[in-house]
């Protein structure tokens, strides 16, 4: 009973992160600027501004990470809901894999998109700003459903 | 009286429902078109009560000031009304069908951008007037629509799933085929050594079988 608990708590937590990672837009931080992977925060007047994506961005590789990171959403939301019904349906001492299955597809994709982030975006900017939270979370995500993924492939159904 | 009557239908039929004289530009009031085109801006107008000499018009708004465009006074619900159009390239196409009164405007022009404004005013309901504005945007080129990331995204998930489905369904009529070899070899092997789980066995070859004890 606890160990499912814990679960479930992992799994959500991982779930809120990668949302919070993908929605917010602060990959990149600087202290005028927060930016990606939607669009870019400006502090002009005192006033923060929401501007298009420089076009020198890449557009392949923006679009990449852009749909990665909503993947690795939806498939960790997925994985949530055939965990619950797995919890019902699957007779004793058998695996949660389908869970399992959706759950290492999610870390796949936000791992995906946080490497094909830190290797194209601001390779050469770095005195101009830092990493942000968003770029943080999408990393600890990715540790995060990796352990849960682990778990639903070795745990077994009481 | 007729004019009695009208008060008490408005009161009860108007007072619950909606606030009389209603003017829409439809759900999306703005229109970003190409230099040159030509486009349509909708309104139609609604009233719970019916309407009797409804007067409306278009107004543009020129930095503040508004330059009427054209107006009308429409007796029923079911004539054209006689429309007087007072800005160049401007056709009514509203024909009244339906409540519709939009207006075309033929080869925009920069200059043709900006607010218009829909007004209308009922004398049935006391002159109850409303007006609804629509925001015509005159644009160089039109963006091209790119969709490449919802392609992605749907393309990633239904791949996903439809492949977990064919790797069940797969797996599932695999077991079940071995299982169906499995029982054909086990007959084969039954029937070869005459021993099956019938009285019909080797005389001998059962231990002695117990009185089943009855429940009362």
């Amino acid at each position: 009973m606890l160990v499912l608990i814990a679960l479930s708590i992992l799994h959500i937590a991982a779930i809120i992160l990668l949302l919070v990672a993908t929605i917010d837009n602060a990959w990149w931080v600087s202290p005028t600027m927060s930016t990606d992977v939607w669009g870019r925060w400006v502090l002009t007047n005192n006033k923060w501004n929401l501007t298009d994506l420089p076009s020198n961005y890449e557009t392949d590789y923006l679009q990449a990470v852009q749909a990665t990171s909503v993947l690795a959403c939806i498939f960790s939301i997925i994985a949530l809901f055939v965990f619950i019904a797995e919890l019902f349906t699957l007779p004793k001492g058998r695996r949660f894999t389908i869970s399992g299955v959706f759950q290492v597809l999610a870390c796949l994709f936000i791992m995906i998109a946080a490497s094909i982030y830190t290797d194209r975006f601001h390779v050469n900017e770095k005195s101009l700003g830092n990493y942000g939270h968003s770029f943080i979370l999408a990393w600890i995500a990715f540790g995060l459903t990796f352990i849960s993924s682990i778990v639903y492939f070795v745990l077994r159904k009481k | 009286s007729v004019a009695a009557e009208d008060q008490t239908s408005y009161m009860f039929r108007c007072v619950w429902s909606a606030q009389g004289l209603e003017m829409s530009v439809g759900k999306v009031p703005f229109l970003e078109a190409v230099n040159g085109s030509t486009v349509m801006l909708p309104c139609t107008y609604a009233s719970c009560i019916g309407i009797k000499d409804l007067y409306f018009n278009w107004q543009y708004n020129d930095n503040g000031t508004m330059q009427k465009v054209c107006d009308a006074v429409i007796p029923t619900e079911d004539v054209v009304p006689d429309v007087k159009v007072f800005r160049e390239r401007v056709e009514f196409i509203g024909k009244n069908h339906k409540n519709n009164i939009s207006i075309l405007i033929w080869n925009i022009t920069f200059e043709d951008g900006g607010l218009y404004t829909c007004f209308g005013r009922n004398p049935k309901e006391k002159n109850k007037n409303h007006s609804a504005v629509f925001h015509l945007i005159v644009v160089d080129e039109l963006r091209v629509v790119d969709n490449t990331l919802t392609i992605i995204i749907a393309s990633a998930v239904g791949g996903a799933i439809a492949f977990l489905m064919a790797f069940m369904l797969l797996k599932n009529f695999t077991l079940f085929v071995l299982a169906k070899l499995e029982e054909k070899n086990k007959e084969c092997l039954v029937s070869s050594s005459g021993i099956d789980n019938t009285e019909n066995g080797l005389s001998g070859s059962k231990a002695d079988s117990k009185p089943t004890p009855k429940k009362k």
